[in-house]
């Protein structure tokens, strides 16, 4: 007999609970960006019981993201790519590569808790309300999202896809 | 006096039980606890019944009642375990799963019952080591299979289970959770059609169960002629959804290049596939299980 499989390791302050659904993660990083994907995440993170684990996780991914946006509008080296942008997608394509990267960014966070999420589907757990996770974290990358936006139009630099 | 002892009531409703005729079942429970009101035995059953007809709460309090009585009895034990799993109080489930056993150290079920408190609880290793260890004193143990076929599932979440689902299907082919767990993971692999065949038989066996009933349900909606534009959805998850909306952005925006007006048309098909993709799946299952 395995004695350290009989000693509790279940109390009522650290039950992890069911992650939001992926498809309020989805639509959440889709329309809100990387900033809400992390956030979401972070709520994930934070009913997983893990959030100490994964905050220098989820710092990464959003000073990562959020330096890929910023590098593909202002770095001469990513000309080639927004010159692509700018004539496929047109004026809209600093905010649909904000909620690509949001959406890149949530794949990667899904990567961490791919069990957790098949788990809880698997055993049918409750999530939380998508609308009363996901819409605050949505609002909150949405207004990060205007105010970079706001800065760019006020300072981009010749060519930046803001330019347009 | 009853025409029957305890026992032989107990043998019936045992029979009936086994054949999941609860109504039935309730009856001659009925009559034998008028007989007979502090027999364990038939208490326990009773129990048993509420729990099999989701009257939990009733199931609990007989349960209680019993192991106030008795508090070593193993069989109202396991009830409440099954109880406590099922009211999710994994906390005081997981306290008795481990009295349970320090008294059977070697019962490979309650490892199993464990494991399962493990994965409600989100605790995946856990989970995976308390099933290998009650597989390690009873190799065939069901319990313990399953727990460890869902464990295999969620590590590989492609529906490729393994050694453990080959042996429950070997060592208990008949069961309806070996059947259950074999539906899950053709979904997963994306063989509905099979899915759906497999639990229109064990409807056909079992006629009675809703959470049958539900699970048809769910597969006639997934294997609809309606639901043919969404297989990429359904097959590819939310990588084909992203997929659809790049593929939809991009392709939107360069045809607006070429022609504005196929542009704004192909804006609104790929608009109303959308749409069409949320509204109509939920739509159409309430229709079927209105019909």
């Amino acid at each position: 007999m395995r004695d350290d499989l009989l000693q509790p390791s279940l109390s009522d302050d650290s039950l992890a609970k069911a992650p939001p659904t992926i498809q309020t993660m989805f639509l959440t990083s889709f329309f809100g960006g990387p900033v809400a994907a992390v956030l979401i995440a972070a709520v994930a993170s934070y009913r997983l019981k893990r959030f100490a684990r994964d905050l220098p996780v989820l710092l990464i991914f959003l000073t990562l993201s959020l330096s890929a946006i910023v590098w593909v509008n202002i770095s001469p080296d990513a000309l080639a790519i927004r010159t692509w942008i700018t004539t496929n997608v047109g004026s809209s394509g600093f905010t649909i590569l904000y909620r690509l990267v949001g959406l890149a960014c949530l794949a990667a966070v899904y990567l961490m808790h791919a069990k957790a999420h098949r788990n809880s589907q698997l055993l049918g757990l409750k999530p939380p309300n998508g609308w009363l996770v996901g819409l605050p974290c949505l609002i909150v990358g949405f207004i990060v999202m205007l105010l970079t936006l706001s800065y760019y139009v006020a300072n981009a630099p010749k060519s930046s896809l803001l330019d347009t | 006096m009853s025409e029957y002892t305890a026992d032989e009531f107990a043998e019936q409703v045992g029979a009936l039980l086994e054949r999941k005729r609860t109504k039935m079942a309730r009856t001659v429970l009925n009559n034998a606890l008028k007989a007979y009101p502090d027999s364990t035995q038939l208490l326990l059953q009773a129990a048993y019944v509420d729990y099999l007809d989701d009257n939990n709460e009733q199931a609990l309090a007989t349960t209680k009642s019993i192991l106030a009585r008795d508090p070593d009895h193993y069989g109202a034990k396991q009830l409440m375990l099954d109880l406590l799993i099922e009211a999710n109080k994994l906390v005081d489930a997981e306290l008795l799963a481990i009295d349970m056993l320090r008294d059977s150290p070697e019962d490979a079920h309650l490892y199993g019952r464990y494991a399962h408190v493990m994965l409600r609880a989100l605790n995946l290793d856990k989970a995976i080591a308390l099933a290998n260890e009650g597989l390690r004193y009873e190799p065939e143990d069901g319990e313990c299979l399953a727990a460890r076929t869902m464990c295999d599932f969620i590590l590989n979440g492609n529906g490729q289970a393994g050694p453990a689902l080959q042996r429950l299907l070997i060592e208990h082919p008949q069961s309806i959770r070996t059947l259950y767990l074999v539906v899950i993971a053709l979904e997963q692999q994306g063989r509905n059609r099979q899915a759906q065949e497999l639990a229109r038989e064990m409807l056909r066996a079992q006629p009675n169960d809703q959470a049958l009933a539900e699970l048809v349900q769910h597969f006639e909606t997934r294997t609809h002629w309606s639901m043919l534009p969404l297989v990429p959805l359904q097959k590819y998850g939310w990588g084909g959804s992203f997929a659809i909306w790049i593929a939809g952005i991009v392709s939107v925006r360069v045809v607006r290049q070429y022609s504005p007006d196929a542009a704004l048309t192909l804006s609104f098909v790929i608009l109303a596939y959308v749409i069409y993709s949320w509204v109509w799946p939920p739509l159409f299952r309430k229709f079927i299980l209105k019909e």
